[in-house]
């Protein structure tokens, strides 16, 4: 009988703790909730922030509507505006499958671990919602834009990031990436530049650029051939285009990247620091807008060289222009630094934004170019 | 096969058990006679009337031979249960006919009667007044003769039976076609056409006092375990009631874990179904009057073994046990898991999904868990009412059921469209595994209730305690969960899948233990 209770009680102690150990759980109907699809945040007038969501609301039945609601709410921390939203429309927001985190430059250059703080702390967000940094004055404009594939804007802009890699203009760098990179030895993060375009009077959203970052505030903006160039250095290039706007053997040629390979070496000599940049690409030719023959021998070799050349070219200037304009090291330099020479990175810690500064890039560019996509030559056009 | 003696072991039974607490048939005990016959044949015909008094199917037939005065016979049966053709053939006509003064130098008339003059194969002679109203209750035909103390029960019973049909609840695509029927000696017949060995053996008892209802206990006396069948033995000898009608009767009285929804006892209609059990060294009990025939000990896999199985390709079979297997195990988690995740871990849905779930459970006032159990409900009243109604009102029900469970709760808004499309799949999977219907339904509920107030968590706790209940049963002795928890070996060739024949040289552990070879294969074989 005792180990009758005594079972009883073990069962009864087992199933009450279940009910403290099992982590975040809550009974709640799924119509019941706030479904947050991005957010904006912005620098509020009475308060620290003001924080516009885009809630997707829907309307069941037998046709299903999706549509979107837009609500700005003001608080001192990003907590205090988001729970407020209860005040609003009496449900809570539901976190979990919020996509984007669209930031103002002005939050941005103010710091965004204050932001980011809450997206990482909160247990319903999640840390692979997307960093975007508005072009334009405030970020809850961008929500202004008409999206073209989904109902609802913040899933189409988490696809136009998730896609970004066939693409190569924009780095698609979520919460945990900004995280780890800032927690890095000497790392400086980017993030994607959104902005609205006017186009046939409709307003869309635009994901183009890159915001650059010195630790975690906002210090200037590269364009979209910049940033494939960066993205090549950072060996975070799958796929995309690269165009020459010279004539190459007579032809304009379109080349379509298939794969890329950046391997950075450091070169220590007595008294300088150079950083080796050597990139693998493998590419077809995809566009030939011209007559002249590129695909025989000679034309290939013309073609290659001048592709090695031309981003030679541009990895050059590029880490140039963040040198002297901006003097932050986003490529990732230091961190391939402290895991291949520990001892020199000690040494030069303290004064990295110098040697930064100074640090001569050697670049050998590979370009391999494995076919002509279908036709095995030109078009011949007779005159 | 001796009705009689077996009768005789009844009774001497009882009058063991009078002594005892038996009170449930006390007025029949005091009914029956200790009387003795008598040397007068009137007196005997009286005696027997006046034990069968108020019933008017009883015939009473007297004649006399026609060369022997003295010989006064008289015939007693129940009317409808014998053949006619039997009695006015080998018995009056032999009776009335032969030439008794001159064959017979009459020192034992009645044994002369027995051995020269009835024509008859089954015939005993009996003192016993209640073993005689016994046989005449069973349809057998009793014989008295003037001077003698003493009755012949003669074999004359027929009655209408039904054909051997293919069984309605177990059909199959190929294998024999035979089923049981409700006579066990038809039943016993169709075992021995498929075991024709001399270890076969059968082991009669009569169980329910008023019903007297014969059972057989049948095994292959070189495989079975006699620990078991020792067990069911005692088990079959503790069963005092007054009767019983269908095989479900014993099914429920000698079962292990008679809480549990699970079976510990299984049951087929098929003899092929049944033989395959005997030569695994289980036991049969079969029932007179159930088409039904039991087999001990019945464990988990039991489940999912279908007959078909062994009888088609083992890939086949073993993908069909596959199906059956996951097939049960989701109609038992499947609304429990959607449960979960809707009400408590929105979180792992993914964002499409989220918003089309959300979509259609706009504007629905009841909550999910309700909506869950109301529906569940429905299907299995559905089922009910389909499984007891006459055939032509059943085409109603299931038009009704389909718009209850369809589009109409849907346009009224009383329930969401997913619980109904969850609610129809876990019953279509519950119907794969109608043999397991009982378990599925609670444990379902179970988990279903453990899920709407601890979400996964609970699923997973709940699931637990089912698994630790089957662990924890025996049928007769062995694991429940015997030969699914370990596929080394030869333990797993007939559970999860069904191996092929060749390599199923073993039958399974601690059932068979004491023969356990089943085939020896030869060296020719090509594989």
């Amino acid at each position: 009988m005792v180990k009758k209770i005594r079972t009883v009680m073990l069962l009864l102690l087992i199933s009450l703790s279940m009910l403290f150990l099992s982590g975040c759980w809550n009974y709640r109907e799924i119509d019941e909730i706030a479904i947050v699809a991005g957010v904006a945040v912005d620098k509020g007038i009475n308060k620290n922030y003001l924080v516009t969501m885009e809630i997707v609301e829907l309307r069941g039945g037998t046709e299903t509507q999706l549509l979107t609601k837009i609500i700005s709410l003001e608080g001192n921390s990003m907590f205090e505006a988001i729970r407020s939203i209860i005040s609003y429309i009496g449900k809570k927001a539901y976190w979990s499958h919020a996509k984007v985190v669209i930031v103002s430059q002005d939050i941005a250059k103010e710091g965004l671990v204050k932001i980011i703080d809450w997206f990482s702390r909160d247990t319903e967000a999640r840390e692979n919602i997307y960093l975007l940094v508005s072009k334009h004055e405030t970020a809850k404009e961008i929500f202004e834009g008409k999206p073209v594939t989904s109902e609802v804007l913040s899933f189409q802009l988490e696809k136009m990031l998730h896609n970004q890699r066939n693409l190569g203009k924009a780095p698609a760098e979520d919460i945990r990436q900004f995280i780890n990179v800032l927690s890095t030895e000497g790392g400086n993060p980017v993030a994607p530049v959104i902005s609205i375009k006017d186009i046939n009077g409709q307003k869309r959203v635009e994901i183009i650029g890159t915001a650059v970052f010195r630790s975690d505030r906002l210090v200037g903006f590269l364009d979209e051939l910049d940033t494939q160039t960066m993205l090549f250095i950072q060996n975070e290039v799958k796929g995309g285009v690269i165009y020459s706007e010279e004539k190459v053997a007579g032809s304009y040629v379109t080349l379509e990247i298939f794969k890329s390979k950046t391997k950075l070496k450091p070169i220590i000599d007595e008294n300088s620091l150079a950083m080796e940049i050597d990139i693998e690409i493998e590419a077809a030719i995809n566009e030939i807008n011209d007559i002249g023959d590129v695909i025989g021998e000679d034309g290939r070799t013309q073609l290659k060289h001048h592709y090695e050349n031309l981003i030679n070219k541009r990895v050059t200037e590029l880490v140039e222009k963040v040198q002297t304009q901006y003097n932050t090291d986003i490529f990732g330099f230091a961190i391939k630094l402290y895991r291949n020479e520990p001892r020199l990175w000690k040494e030069i810690r303290g004064s990295w934004k110098e040697e930064f500064r100074n640090l001569k890039v050697k670049t050998n560019t590979k370009v391999k170019i494995i076919n002509s996509a279908q036709l095995a030559k030109p078009f011949e056009v007779e005159e | 096969m001796s009705i009689i003696n077996s009768g005789d072991s009844m009774f001497g039974k009882d009058k063991k058990k009078k002594s005892g607490n038996n009170n449930i048939d006390s007025e029949s005990n005091k009914s029956k006679q200790d009387k003795e016959l008598g040397k007068s044949l009137d007196d005997n015909i009286n005696l027997v009337k006046s034990i069968l008094s108020d019933d008017e199917t009883l015939v009473v037939r007297r004649f006399q031979n026609k060369f022997l005065k003295a010989a006064k016979c008289c015939i007693i049966y129940f009317d409808g249960m014998v053949n006619q053709l039997i009695i006015n053939e080998s018995i009056i006509k032999p009776v009335l006919d032969s030439n008794l003064t001159q064959d017979i130098s009459a020192n034992n008339l009645l044994e002369e009667l027995q051995f020269k003059v009835l024509v008859n194969n089954y015939l005993v002679s009996s003192r016993n007044v209640d073993s005689i109203v016994d046989a005449i209750i069973c349809g057998d035909v009793v014989f008295f003769l003037d001077g003698y103390d003493e009755a012949l029960v003669i074999r004359a019973n027929d009655w209408e039976k039904r054909a051997i049909t293919e069984p309605e609840s177990e059909r199959l695509m190929r294998g024999p076609r035979e089923g049981f029927t409700e006579s066990l000696e038809t039943n016993l017949v169709l075992l021995r056409r498929r075991i024709k060995c001399p270890l076969f053996k059968t082991e009669f008892r009569v169980i329910g006092q008023r019903t007297r209802t014969k059972v057989c206990v049948c095994y292959i006396s070189d495989i079975v375990s006699l620990n078991i069948l020792n067990e069911l033995r005692r088990r079959l000898d503790d069963i005092n009631i007054d009767g019983i009608i269908d095989s479900g009767y014993i099914q429920e009285l000698i079962r292990d874990e008679p809480f549990s929804p699970f079976c510990t006892v299984g049951y087929s209609e098929r003899p092929d179904v049944v033989a395959a059990k005997l030569l695994e060294g289980r036991i049969a009990i079969i029932v007179d009057g159930s088409p039904a025939v039991l087999t001990v000990p019945y464990i988990i896999v039991e489940n999912a073994q279908a007959n078909e199985d062994y009888y088609n390709n083992y890939i086949l079979a073993s993908f069909n046990r596959f199906i059956r297997t996951t097939a049960t195990i989701s109609a038992v988690t499947i609304p429990a898991v959607y449960m979960a995740i809707v009400t408590y871990h929105q979180e792992m849905l993914p964002t499409p999904v989220l918003l089309s779930l959300s979509a259609s459970r706009q504007g629905v006032p009841f909550p999910t868990a309700l909506s869950f159990f109301i529906m569940l409900l429905i299907f299995d009243i559905l089922r009910e009412a389909g499984a007891r109604m006459p055939l032509s009102i059943g085409q109603a029900i299931n038009i009704v059921g389909a718009l209850v469970l369809g589009e109409a709760a849907i346009n009224a808004k009383l329930v969401s469209a997913p619980v109904i499309v969850i609610t129809a799949v876990s019953g279509i999977l519950t119907l794969l595994n109608a043999r397991m219907l009982t378990a599925i339904i609670f444990t379902r509920f179970f988990l279903l209730f453990m899920a709407s107030i601890l979400g996964i968590y609970g699923v997973i706790f709940g699931f637990l305690i089912i698994v630790l209940h089957l662990s924890s049963m025996r049928s007769f002795g062995v694991p429940y969960l015997l030969s699914i928890t370990r596929i080394t070996d030869h333990d797993g060739q007939d559970s999860w899948i069904r191996a092929p024949w060749w390599t199923m040289t073993l039958r399974p552990k601690i059932i068979a233990a004491r023969n356990l070879v089943r085939q020896t294969v030869g060296k020719n074989r090509r594989r």
